[in-house]
């Protein structure tokens, strides 16, 4: 088109200069083929809308139906335009999120493709990409303008939950709640007996069937109980996985933690997480790429990053997952209810292996300050150590209870020996989740 | 034989004839001395060789049978390419089809001018000869002229169009399974190559004929008789047709490439969509030649004209012939009564206004802007592989240009944007600038603006009947004043509850807005508006001095 408005304008100047009709019109007629395509392709594009519909959570193995709608608030008409979904890998589109379309003026179309499930994560969806165009190319490329619209939006893949007899766990864990010494509350669900009603008593715990009988008003009487929490204490270190089956066993270990949670929450028990793994969500909220958080801090830090590295800035490279951030752990206070299992299961799917400084053990005197006493510390990790065993040691003489999971024993040397034999002999309870058949994790990679 | 009425000493001896006004102009030393006399000869000696051959050419013009044999070839042609583009496209490019490519070329040379013979009159050139004393040369220069030009862009175009076009085509083994991958981008730089080819081509002819249409119009205006020289306006109707056509053919490239492009990465194509494509290419042209068509031809910044307009200025120019003071002379020996002229007409009344700068106002300005702004597009987005942004006046040129864009924008208000993304906080009175009644208002596509676009109606509804929020008020707030103000507020209640309801939800809410949600909004704005009013005052009691009197007169 450069060739066109070029031609335009040495017509329409000389056309000017020598008076010739003919040029002037000629001139004239090519100058407003390019203004016209020009301004016909900028308001069609800067009047396209989007939008995105979908769950926005999902479990594993599910497929979510994500409807794209495209929009032309454009009195003209758009000839042509592609449109291509930017997808992550780790999901994988049934057919293709790629459409090639034509829009009328004021034309609303629906686009959808199916997307399957099958790794936990946090995923980024969009933005979408493409090329738009009308009659006469505008711009160098010939394709047409290459169009970014930002519209993105995320979806949670939440990790495997199975019983936990699928994980090698008794059907019925040492948790609960206990009979307490100290009276708190009263447990709707230990029904002690009754007795005659006394002015001040709950009237919702009356006995009506044994007042009926007796001809003057019972009162129901409970067993007192205390809630103990189930803390669940989760390494996701690096370092303290064998480099072969990391991700196995991480994978595993994950579906472990995020079945005991569901496990609690259902039997009404306060579940807490905590975890020395990696949440990108907190230093990227926006699931932005490598090259997209470039430029954002390029943009946003110019002048104050120029000439500091990391270490002088002091906080992490969101760049480099590697370096030491600031959020060297991940606590979820234990709490009750289907919000508390949501955010753990959010976060057991955003939840990543990493280069942990600090080891598990390293924290779990630090945590537990917080747990009330009597509590179930449920410890999931690859395998035993000394160090591990000793935080054990001092949890269970601090009041705990506690029980251990460890997710890579069956493929190490020293399944039965060692420091799994110690454990053993100390008489703690410790569990082997090392059967990703069961879990059925490799099929759903 | 003499006349009896005639004398002939009478006549005045003949002036020497006045040169023509144009000779005056033309007697300035030429803009290219050496170079235009030099090409004129090399071509006018090309003129005399190559004489036979433009007669003999001339000579088919009337026998048609000719015809025959550069259409035999044609379709010899033209399926020889067809077997290339199907089974081996790639070879087209080998030096082993270079002679088949110019005999293509060479084949299309001669169909297209024996079109232009047939189509041009060439009768037109026998005219101009008409009152010229008879110049072979010039004869022959001037039909050679026109061939050549003619055969030479031809030419170059079929041979580029033959070498290039089959490679906007899709090979068949891309459309294969395995056809893909580094391959695929390989082609599609073959298809880029032959696209620019192909517009290369064009842009090669128009600069030919746009030099000859320069070049004759310089040699035009240096020579003092045109004459059969006078080409302009044969060239300048080829000069038309050619980018008239030349725009189709880019397009048509253009399209071509896009749809091996998308057929290579197996996007299907939507129905009708080449039919939409030829309707809105139309379109587009025909409204791109209303302004060719209207616009008068009749301005010039002729710098001929100018320089005669200044060496005027020290000119004395005597207006017509002057009087000799003589009776008219007698027709067949009686005298002819003296004409009598025609009564002077009223002099028209001056107009009120005087507009008759205006339509030259328009079109100055309308040229200037689309001077500029072609300069400023150029500029930015420079041309082929030729970029200026560093060159002071075009910086200048396109800062010039956004600042007067941005300078309209904010005063008309042209940059409004439908809000879309939720988050700023909602005014009355975003509507608004010179031109709002052009653009009318349209709902936001996501439910969750569209919810707060319905809102944003209630409060502008409200502030235009008296009802305005007030800074600082929150929702509820708002919705429980309207309940106490509004003319009926038992059916204005359940309506405005529900919008107010779908509001916060759409404003404050965490989660996804449903398209249902929207559409309630909707109906209940719709049933709302006509409910978003003041009561209607009291009946007041008649005070006035006429109701008073009319009321004493009653009693």
């Amino acid at each position: 088109m450069a060739l066109i408005l070029l031609t335009g304008i040495i017509l329409l100047a000389l056309g000017l200069m020598f008076g010739i009709g003919p040029f002037l019109a000629l001139g004239y007629f090519l100058l407003a083929v390019h203004l016209l395509n020009r301004l016909w392709l900028e308001r069609v594009i800067k009047r396209l809308r989007f939008n995105r519909q979908h769950e926005s959570h999902a479990f594993l193995g599910d497929i979510v139906k994500v409807t794209l709608t495209v929009e032309n608030r454009s009195n003209l008409p758009l000839p042509w335009l592609t449109i291509e979904e930017q997808l992550p890998t780790q999901i994988a589109p049934e057919g293709r999120a790629t459409w090639l379309i034509s829009l009328s003026q004021n034309e609303k179309r629906d686009l959808s493709y199916l997307l399957r499930a099958i790794k936990r994560g946090r995923y980024r969806l969009g933005p979408l990409e493409g090329s738009a165009g009308t009659i006469f190319p505008e711009g160098q490329d010939i394709a047409g303008n290459a169009l970014r619209w930002s519209m993105t939006s995320f979806l949670t893949v939440y990790p495997l939950i199975v019983p936990l007899e699928k994980l090698g766990l008794p059907s019925r864990l040492p948790t609960g709640n206990l009979k307490a010494n100290r009276s708190l509350l009263p447990d709707a669900s230990r029904f002690a007996g009754v007795r005659d009603y006394v002015a001040g008593d709950d009237p919702r715990h009356i006995n009506w069937n044994s007042s009926a009988r007796l001809g003057h008003l019972q009162t129901k009487q409970y067993d007192r109980t205390q809630l103990l929490p189930l803390a669940i204490f989760l390494e996701l270190g690096r370092s303290s996985y064998d480099r072969s089956s990391s991700w196995l066993a991480s994978e595993c270990a994950v579906s472990v933690a995020a079945s005991l949670a569901n496990y609690g929450v259902r039997l009404g028990q306060s579940v807490g997480l905590y975890t020395n793994g990696h949440d990108a969500y907190i230093d990227n909220p926006d699931g932005l790429s490598k090259s997209e958080l470039m430029v954002r801090l390029r943009q946003q830090n110019k002048k104050w990053y120029a000439d500091k590295t990391a270490a002088e800035i002091g906080w992490a490279n969101p760049l480099n997952p590697n370096e030491p951030s600031s959020h060297t752990d991940i606590k979820i206070a234990p709490r009750t209810g289907n919000g508390q299992l949501s955010a753990i299961l959010e976060t057991l799917a955003r939840i990543q292996l990493w280069e942990t400084p600090v080891p598990l053990y390293n924290l779990v005197n630090r945590w537990t300050g917080d747990l009330t006493w009597g509590a179930t510390v449920a410890i999931i990790a690859p395998k035993p150590s000394a160090e591990l065993i000793a935080a054990m040691l001092r949890l269970r003489k601090s009041g705990y209870a506690v029980f251990s999971v460890f997710s890579e024993e069956a493929h190490g040397p020293n399944r039965l020996v060692g420091y799994s034999a110690a454990l053993r002999g100390l008489g703690f309870v410790s569990f082997d989740a090392t059967n990703p058949e069961e879990l059925n994790v490799h099929a759903l990679a | 034989m003499s006349t009896p009425w005639l004398d002939t000493n009478d006549i005045p001896p003949p002036s020497p004839p006045e040169p023509p006004a144009e000779a005056t102009l033309l007697a300035t030393p030429p803009i290219f001395p050496y170079t235009i006399p030099v090409l004129w000869l090399t071509i006018m000696w090309f003129c005399v060789a190559a004489g036979g051959v433009t007669a003999g050419m001339a000579a088919w013009t009337d026998w048609q049978p000719a015809w025959l044999l550069p259409l035999l070839l044609l379709t010899f042609i033209l399926g020889f390419y067809r077997r290339v583009w199907l089974h081996d496209r790639l070879r087209v490019q080998d030096r082993n089809y270079g002679g088949a490519v110019t005999l293509a070329g060479f084949v299309v040379v001669v169909v297209v001018a024996r079109l232009v013979a047939y189509l041009s009159d060439t009768t037109e050139f026998a005219a101009d000869f008409a009152d010229v004393p008879a110049n072979p040369i010039k004869l022959l220069y001037g039909q050679f002229l026109l061939y050549l030009v003619t055969m030479l862009i031809a030419g170059y175009l079929g041979r580029e169009g033959a070498r290039n076009i089959g490679q906007l085509y899709i090979r068949p083994y891309e459309l294969q399974a395995n056809g893909q991958g580094r391959d695929a981008m390989l082609f599609d730089a073959d298809r880029r190559d032959a696209y620019k080819g192909v517009n290369s081509a064009w842009q090669w002819g128009g600069g030919v004929m746009g030099g000859f249409v320069i070049a004759g119009l310089f040699y035009r205006n240096q020579t003092e008789n045109v004459g059969p020289l006078d080409l302009r306006s044969q060239m300048l109707s080829l000069a038309t047709v050619y980018f008239v056509v030349g725009l189709l053919w880019n397009a048509w490239g253009r399209m071509r490439y896009l749809r091996t492009s998308w057929q290579s990465r197996k996007l299907p194509e939507p129905p009708q969509l080449m039919w939409r494509w030829s309707r809105y290419l139309l379109v587009l042209l025909l409204i791109a030649a209303i302004p060719a068509v209207l616009i008068p031809g009749g301005y010039s910044l002729n710098p001929f004209v100018w320089l005669d307009w200044l060496l005027g200025l020290f000119k004395t120019r005597t207006q017509g012939r002057p009087s000799t003071g003589r009776p008219p002379p007698l027709v067949n020996g009686t005298e002819q009564p003296l004409p009598t002229p025609a009564p002077p007409a009223p002099p028209a009344p001056p107009p009120l206004v005087d507009l008759s700068w205006l339509p030259l106002a328009l079109f100055w300005l309308v040229t200037v802007l689309l001077l500029i702004y072609a300069l400023r597009v150029l500029a930015q987005t420079g041309l082929g592989r030729f970029r200026f942004p560093d060159f002071f006046l075009t910086r200048w040129l396109i800062a010039g240009w956004n600042f007067v864009l941005s300078f309209v924008r904010v005063r008309l208000r042209f940059n409004r944007q439908v809000e879309e993304t939720g988050e700023t906080r909602i005014n009355a009175d975003e509507r608004g600038g010179l031109l709002s009644f052009l653009r009318p208002e349209r709902a936001p596509a996501s439910p969750r603006a569209r919810v707060r676009y319905y809102y944003k109606k209630l409060l502008r509804k409200g502030a235009k009947n008296g009802l305005a929020r007030r800074r600082g008020m929150a929702a509820e707030e708002y919705a429980s004043y309207l309940q106490q103000a509004v003319a009926n507020p038992a059916e204005a209640t359940p309506d405005l509850t529900d919008l107010t309801s779908r509001f916060q939800e759409a404003r404050y809410s965490p989660h996804p807005v449903s398209e249902a949600a929207a559409q309630q909004a909707e109906q209940s704005w719709q049933r709302l508006e006509p409910n978003i009013r003041l009561p209607e005052p009291p009946e007041l009691e008649a005070t006035s001095k006429e109701q008073k009197e009319r009321s004493s007169n009653i009693l």
